[in-house]
């Protein structure tokens, strides 16, 4: 479904990634892992046109993506969760849910948000409380709820597990799967939390300094020894 | 209920009073006073719409106010066009000169932005200085026309006419801020401002919603701009085009308090009489005493309340509600936010 051929992106003439190509196929969790500035949330800027690539090609099934604005993109049914999780903290939970349904009708906006309270009741019981007063963990959900509110395609995660709590962390886990099961949502997923990403990816992808070093299925990966070595600790 | 209904009656007893104004003062300068209140406050909200809700701070509104000033004056000078006729021409000249500065400059961000228009609205004064056709550096005089006819536009008796004309004015602008506060634009507006990244990532095409800001705000500045035409009956660069103009559009606004409703027209309120009289009482001696003093405001403001008069009025006001849950477990702040999200 989203192909990126080996794209290369640059920050002020320096590359952040080179040479990089994925591929996630309908339906699926794609990780991708690395370590601290290896180019994961470039990867994740250059899908959604934040920072088009320099040279390669993105497709969304046919449609070539890395000539398309950033709002085009998204209304292609690419839905970015950026990395801090950038909610409006000065207005409400249902304010910042009804904005992530910019491009949805009426009606099924209240479907969708009927959806995203039954996934994130946490969401429905603070609906009115201004963003900025929830938690972290709380804050992480209603991202990731904003991001479903557009009825994406493909949802693009960055760390959603940074910063949080070993308990929060599994449950953001298991309600990643549980959308990408019930509601047939392909998942990309950039991850520093090498061990629960590749326990949930079908496939996965290694990134350092800006390459693809190793990719399989999220099962091959972590009995990979490399992988075990640099990222698991064993 | 209550509340709403004591509010109402509040809205209504305000609005009386504005209405009646010419009827018990019939000083000049205080009507004089009054109108340019007025008129403020519509450059205020009008500059508040895209400086305050889309958060695109603006030092170049001048440019609208002077275009809008100019188009109506030329054509009744010259073609003996309608003031009111051109009051239109001016606010389309003034949407589409918008979109040509918006389109390149809404790529630049926060100062870089401001920098632009400043820019930008000098480029318009130089240029009207050397256009001789519309009259240089002089400027253009208005005729008289004596009679206090509405069709004419112009009041030489019965100066509440004016005042009338731009209290509708204000009454328009006070509608249309309030329906943007509440529709799904505004919303988006308020999201460009807080993290445009974030906002972009929703698929809002935020150069586009910036645009509709920025047209809107300079159609009803250049409205103003006819207005002041035919308030003041001469018009020249130095007077419609000046920075000085952009600067105080800016400096109301943020007195009272960007971003919302009131805050302009309390900023109005306050600054434009001020100035009036430290103008009137120290004429000749100290002529630039107000520009003092509207440093010395700005700089209290961003040190002490950066979200202006309303920030006092908002802070004052949670604190009573505080109490006001205490004692009788009034609900102040949840109707508050009900009413805010049962609209999208």
């Amino acid at each position: 479904m989203l192909r990126v051929q080996s794209i290369e992106v640059r920050y002020d003439e320096v590359p952040a990634l080179h040479d990089v190509s994925i591929d996630v196929r309908e339906g699926e969790i794609v990780a991708v892992i690395g370590s601290n500035g290896a180019g994961k949330t470039t990867l994740l800027r250059a899908i959604s046109g934040m920072r088009p690539p320099a040279r390669g090609e993105i497709f969304l099934d046919d449609t070539p993506l890395h000539t398309l604005k950033t709002h085009q993109i998204s209304a292609l049914g690419v839905a970015h969760v950026p990395e801090g999780r950038g909610i409006f903290a000065r207005q409400s939970v249902l304010r910042n849910l009804y904005l992530g349904a910019f491009l949805r009708s009426d009606r099924e906006r209240e479907e969708t948000l009927e959806r995203v309270f039954d996934l994130f009741p946490r969401l429905a019981e603070r609906r009115n409380q201004s963003a900025g007063t929830l938690s972290g963990g709380e804050q992480q959900m209603l991202a990731i709820a904003r991001g479903l509110m557009a009825r994406p395609r493909i949802l693009m995660l960055d760390e959603p597990s940074l910063g949080l709590m070993p308990k929060l962390v599994d449950l953001i886990f298991e309600l990643v799967q549980r959308i990408n099961q019930e509601d047939g949502i392909t998942i990309l997923l950039v991850e520093q939390n090498v061990r629960e990403s590749l326990e949930i990816a079908h496939r996965a992808y290694v990134l350092e300094t800006g390459r693809v070093v190793l990719s399989g299925s999220g099962e091959d990966l972590l009995h990979n020894e490399q992988v075990q070595r640099a990222y698991l600790g064993m | 209920m209550q509340r709403i209904r004591w509010q109402l009656l509040v809205l209504v007893l305000v609005v009386l009073l504005l209405l009646a104004f010419p009827f018990y003062v019939a000083q000049p300068f205080l009507q004089r006073t009054m109108i340019l209140v007025v008129m403020w406050s519509v450059l205020g909200l009008a500059w508040n719409i895209l400086g305050g809700y889309a958060g695109q701070v603006s030092f170049g509104h001048a440019i609208f106010f002077g275009l809008g000033a100019y188009t109506s004056t030329y054509l009744f000078t010259e073609w003996g066009i309608s003031p009111w006729l051109g009051m239109f021409v001016g606010a389309g000249v003034a949407v589409l000169v918008s979109i040509v500065i918006g389109w390149p400059s809404f790529r630049l961000v926060g100062h870089y932005f401001a920098i632009a228009t400043i820019a930008a609205g000098e480029i318009f004064a130089v240029i009207f200085r050397n256009w001789k056709a519309v009259g240089g550096a002089v400027g253009i005089y208005l005729p008289i026309i004596r009679g206090d006819r509405l069709i004419d536009y112009q009041f030489q008796e019965f100066k509440a006419g004016y005042y009338y004309i731009i209290l509708a004015m204000l009454a328009l602008i006070v509608l249309v801020t309030y329906r943007l506060e509440r529709t799904r634009m505004g919303y988006y507006l308020k999201a460009i401002r807080e993290d445009s990244e974030a906002a972009r990532s929703l698929g809002i095409n935020i150069t586009r919603y910036k645009l509709y800001a920025m047209m809107i705000s300079a159609a009803f500045t250049a409205i103003v701009g006819t207005f002041y035409a035919q308030f003041v009956l001469y018009i020249s660069p130095n007077t419609v085009f000046a920075l000085a103009i952009s600067i105080q559009m800016a400096l109301v606004a943020i007195l009272g308090g960007t971003g919302t409703l009131l805050g302009p027209i309390i900023g109005a309120a306050v600054l434009i009489p001020m100035a009036e009289y430290t103008r009137v009482y120290l004429a000749g001696r100290a002529g630039g005493l107000h520009l003092v003093v509207y440093g010395l405001l700005i700089m209290l403001i961003s040190v002490y309340q950066p979200a202006g008069l309303m920030g006092i009025y908002r802070e004052w006001q949670h604190k009573r509600a505080a109490r006001g849950m205490v004692n009788d477990s009034l609900p102040v702040a949840t109707a508050e936010g009900g009413a805010d999200d049962a609209v999208a």
